[in-house]
C-alpha cells in the first residue's frame, strides 16, 4: 500500500495502516526531535506526542507533503517540551549540558570500523557539536538542525516553524554564528586535527584539518 | 562604537550565512566576493562557518530506540464510528443547507404573512353582515331570542370556520349579553325546551355571565351547570366570521352535529361558509414546511455532532 492509500486509511481510523506510517518515519522523527531537544528521553517523548497528535489530527491533513506535515507536529511537540522544561529548569538543565551517554548515544550506533583513538576523537567532537547545540535558543537550535541536518529548505522551514522567511535567514545566520564562535571557544579541548586557531586578533579563526 | 561593531558583524554573519546557502545573487554577490578577496578575517570566517556546518552535517543520524507504534487497543476506532466519521463533511454540508433552507421558509412566511393581512382586515366586516343576515333565520326559528346584537370584535377572535351551518346560523351575541346564547342553542336544538341549553363556553363567560345567562331564559331552565364546565352544545360565536386562521387552533370543542331531518338543518343553506380568504392555504402550508424543516434541522445536527466526536 502507498503513502497515500496509507494516510486514507489512517484517516479513517485504520490505526495498522498509520503505524505503517510510523515505522516509516519514525527514525527522521526522533532523529529531529533528539537534535532538537538534545537528549534521548526527552527525545523520545517529544517522538511519542508527536505520532499520537498526529494520529488524532491526520484527518486535519489535506495533502502536500506528509513528511513536512509530520516534521511540523514533531517540531511543535518539541517547543512544548522545552517550554515545559523552561519552566521547570532543575530538570532540564542537566538535559541541557550533559551529553546522553545512553544506548541511543550516535557514536556508540554508528560505530565505524576505525581504529578506536580516531572513533573516540570523533564521538569527542559529536559531543561538543551537541553541546553547542543546546546552548543556542531554541528558535535558532530548531531552525539549524532543519536546515543544517535535515536539510529543508528556507521555504520548509518557514512553514513548519510558522515564520517568515527573513525571520527563518536572520534565525539561521545568528545560530551559525553562535555555532562556530562555540565551537572555536572550545577549540583547545577538540582533538588536534579538528582543533580551531586563531587568526590575527582572535576575531577571524578557522578550523584546520591535519 | 562597539555596538556598531557587533552589528556590522552580525550583518556580515548574515551575509555569510546566505552567501553559503547560494543566496546571495547578482550584484549583492559580487560585492560581497569582492569583500572576500581584500579582507582576510572575513574569509577566515567565511571558511570557519563552512567548516562548521561540515561538522554539523557529518552528526550521524540518530536512529530511535524502540519503535513509536500506537495501540491499537488504545487508539483504535469500531468500524461504525470511522463510518461515522466518514460521514461528517457530508452531514455538515446538510445540516448548513437545511438551516439555510429553514431560514429562507421562515423569512417567505414572514414576508407573505404581511402582505396578507390586509386582506383579512378587509374581508372581516364582509364577512360580519353576513353572518347577521344568516342569524335572520336562525331567529325566526326561535322565540328564545328577544334580541341580537351584532357580532362584537370578540367574536371574531372565536372558533373555527369550518363550523356547521347550523352553528354558523345563530346569532352572536357580545359577550355581555351572553343570555342570548343558551336561548338561540335551546332554539336551535331542542325545540321544545328541553335543555341541552348550556350557556356559552365557560372559558368566555365568567360566573357572574354564566348567571346572567341563566337569568335571561325566558324558558325557565335551570341554571347550567358551572362555569368551568364545557358546554357541549354549540357556541353563540359566528365562526364563520373569524378572520383569523391563527385562530382555528384555539377553538373548543364543536358541537355534535344534528341528525339528518332536524329543523336546524334549514339554516344551513341560509349560510354557506366561505371560509377565509385563500391567504390559510400558503400560510398554513408555509408553516408545515417549516415544521418539518426545523425536525430535520434538529436531526442533523444531531447526527453531525456524532460524526464529529467520531472524527
Amino acid at each position: 500500500m502507498d503513502e497515500a492509500s496509507l494516510i486514507q486509511a489512517a484517516q479513517r481510523g485504520d490505526v495498522a495502516a498509520f503505524n505503517e506510517l510510523v515505522l516509516a518515519y519514525q527514525n527522521q522523527v526522533y532523529n529531529l526531535a533528539y537534535r532538537i531537544m538534545g537528549d534521548g528521553d526527552s527525545a523520545a517523548d517529544a517522538t511519542q506526542e508527536a505520532f499520537i497528535s498526529a494520529y488524532r489530527h491526520l484527518v486535519h491533513f489535506r495533502g502536500g507533503s506528509f513528511k513536512a506535515w509530520l516534521l511540523r507536529i514533531v517540531t511543535n511537540a518539541c517547543y512544548d517540551e522545552l517550554r515545559r522544561q523552561k519552566r521547570h529548569p532543575a530538570s532540564s538543565l542537566e538535559a541541557l549540558y550533559v551529553v546522553d551517554e545512553a544506548p541511543d548515544d550516535p557514536g556508540l550506533i554508528a560505530a565505524p570500523a576505525e581504529n578506536p583513538e580516531t572513533y573516540a576523537q570523533r564521538r569527542e567532537l559529536w559531543r561538543f557539536i551537541e553541546a553547542g547545540l543546546s546552548t543556542l535558543p531554541p528558535d535558532q537550535r530548531i531552525t539549524l538542525v532543519l536546515s543544517d541536518i535535515e536539510g529543508l529548505s528556507y521555504e520548509e522551514i518557514a512553514e513548519i516553524t510558522s515564520a517568515n522567511l527573513g525571520t527563518v535567514k536572520s534565525r539561521l545566520s545568528r545560530a551559525r554564528a553562535k555555532l562556530r564562535d562555540f565551537l572555536m571557544a572550545q577549540g583547545e579541548l577538540l582533538p588536534a586535527h579538528y582543533r580551531l586557531h586563531g587568526e590575527g586578533d582572535g576575531a577571524a579563526q578557522q578550523v584546520v584539518r591535519k | 562604537m562597539r555596538w556598531l561593531e557587533r552589528r556590522r558583524r552580525e550583518h556580515d554573519d548574515e551575509l555569510l550565512s546566505a552567501y553559503i546557502d547560494g543566496q546571495l545573487l547578482g550584484r549583492a554577490r559580487q560585492e560581497f566576493e569582492a569583500r572576500l578577496a581584500r579582507e582576510p578575517e572575513l574569509r577566515a570566517r567565511l571558511e570557519a562557518t563552512r567548516r562548521m556546518l561540515g561538522l554539523v552535517r557529518s552528526l550521524p543520524p540518530v536512529p530511535a530506540p524502540r519503535n513509536f507504534l500506537l495501540d491499537p487497543a488504545k487508539y483504535g476506532r469500531p468500524a461504525h464510528v470511522r463510518q461515522a466519521a466518514r460521514w461528517y463533511p457530508t452531514l455538515r454540508l446538510a445540516t448548513t443547507l437545511a438551516t439555510a433552507l429553514l431560514i429562507l421558509v421562515f423569512a417567505a412566511d414572514l414576508i407573505l404573512s404581511q402582505a396578507l393581512t390586509p386582506t383579512f382586515r378587509a374581508a372581516a366586516p364582509a364577512a360580519a353582515p353576513q353572518v347577521a343576515t344568516a342569524g335572520q333565520g336562525a331567529r325566526q326559528k326561535t322565540d328564545a331570542v328577544e334580541a341580537t346584537v351584532p357580532p362584537t370584535p370578540a367574536e371574531f377572535s372565536a372558533p373555527a370556520p369550518t363550523a356547521h351551518p347550523m352553528l354558523a346560523a345563530q346569532p352572536t351575541p357580545p359577550s355581555g349579553e351572553a343570555d342570548q346564547l343558551p336561548s338561540a342553542a335551546a332554539g336551535e336544538q331542542a325545540p321544545e325546551g328541553a335543555l341541552a341549553v348550556t350557556p356559552a363556553p365557560a372559558t368566555r363567560l365568567g360566573p357572574a355571565a354564566a348567571g346572567a345567562a341563566t337569568d335571561g331564559l325566558e324558558t325557565g331552565q335551570p341554571p347550567t351547570p358551572g362555569p368551568t364546565e364545557p358546554a357541549p352544545t354549540p357556541t353563540a360565536e359566528a365562526p364563520a366570521a373569524t378572520p383569523m386562521p391563527a385562530e382555528v387552533g384555539q377553538a373548543p370543542p364543536q358541537a355534535p352535529l344534528p341528525a339528518p331531518g332536524e329543523p336546524s338543518q334549514e339554516s344551513a343553506p341560509a349560510y354557506t361558509p366561505e371560509g377565509p380568504p385563500q391567504a390559510p392555504l400558503p400560510s398554513s402550508l408555509l408553516r408545515a414546511i417549516e415544521i418539518g424543516l426545523a425536525v430535520l434541522v434538529i436531526l442533523l445536527v444531531g447526527a453531525t455532532i456524532l460524526a464529529w466526536r467520531a472524527t
